[in-house]
């Protein structure tokens, strides 16, 4: 009787989402990362040569997405606005608020197609490894930064995302760049990824009311 | 800081705390001296709720009489209504103060830190 009790106290205690069991291998739902502008923050990058003076003198009004042009991988989940993750049993959809774009990621462990276009979000693989899954996206070109703060990167790139669920309400997302033509060696960043069940995401037309004039 | 000289005592700047700028379409450095501040209490003529910044345009009267309509860039409103704002915090004839950024070129161009409504509410930009 007294474990009984237990049992029913516990019930009404526990916070709703602390009752049901948190899949690890759902990643649904709507959530933002901190604002990341400068995601080699607290790194020392070793850059190939001519690389670091390109990062060092880059200006401001040059970054691609001042004329709205698609932020890439990673940077358009350094943004301050939500993703949602959808998921099927093959794969995973990734629709982010910030210029509306998509990318679709199969989760079924095939490889990249052969001779890829370069294009702003590159294209990605994904494949589970325990409850974490890693996404493996190249096939890039180089008009994109890899943040505001300017960090840059040729179509070498190659981008690998491990997202881990923690808990209900939390993603660990880990973030390695690996661009051999800019970078010595490949360098990661961590952040945490916090659900929001109370939002939907906007509309976001970077067109609407762009002020910001070729320089 | 660097304040200019406006009409009506500006008291509240002093107990403002200065957070960090949410901008993610473009570098605020790029266009905004973020090494001075300015302060202007002002009248809203326009509010521009689009992306990928909201504008909020005020009536400012210098020291000498002299009107000039500044532009006050703020973030994404898709940003600002998560953090409390909505379509119609602001509407013309409002008398604000604004603290920010001034613009390196434009005239009277500022971005936005942090806004006091008349009523006292303060929202960050």
């Amino acid at each position: 009787m007294r474990r009984l009790l237990a049992f029913a106290i516990a019930i009404v205690v526990a916070p709703p989402m602390a009752r049901a069991q948190t899949n690890p291998r759902d990643l649904t739902g709507v959530w933002i990362g901190p604002y990341t502008p400068n995601l080699a923050k607290d790194l020392t990058l070793s850059f190939q040569p001519g690389a670091e003076a390109a990062y060092k003198n880059h200006r401001g009004e040059d970054d691609p997405t001042a004329k709205c042009l698609p932020p890439g991988v990673p940077r358009a989940l350094g943004s301050p606005f939500p993703i949602e993750i959808l998921q099927d049993a093959t794969s995973m959809t990734i629709l982010y608020e910030y210029m509306h774009l998509i990318r679709r990621i199969p989760t079924d462990g095939r490889a990249h197609a052969a001779d890829l276009d370069d294009t702003f979000m590159g294209d990605s693989v994904a494949k589970w490894d325990g409850d974490t899954l890693v996404v493996d996206a190249t096939g890039f070109n180089d008009k994109t930064w890899i943040d505001t703060e300017g960090h840059q990167h040729s179509a070498a790139l190659r981008v690998i995302e491990r997202y881990r669920r923690t808990g209900a309400d939390s993603i660990a997302y880990q973030v390695t760049i690996d661009d051999p033509k800019t970078y010595k060696q490949p360098w990661t960043a961590s952040r945490t990824l916090t659900r929001h069940p109370e939002w939907t995401l906007k509309e976001y037309v970077c067109e609407e009311n762009n002020k910001i004039k070729e320089p | 800081m660097r304040c200019n000289r406006l009409v009506g005592p500006i008291v509240f700047v002093a107990t403002l705390s200065f957070p960090a700028l949410v901008c993610a379409h473009h570098s605020v450095v790029a266009y905004y001296d973020t090494k001075s501040q300015l302060t202007l209490k002002g009248v809203v003529t326009k509010v521009e709720w689009t992306n990928p910044h909201a504008f909020v345009y005020i009536d400012v009267r210098d020291e000498h009489g002299k009107l000039t309509n500044w532009a006050i860039e703020t973030d994404s409103p898709n940003v600002l209504s998560r953090g409390g704002w909505t379509k119609s915090t602001l509407k013309a004839d409002d008398t604000i103060t604004v603290v920010g950024y001034p613009a390196r070129k434009q005239a009277a161009g500022l971005r936005l830190v942090i806004l006091e409504l008349a009523d006292g509410r303060r929202l960050k930009g």
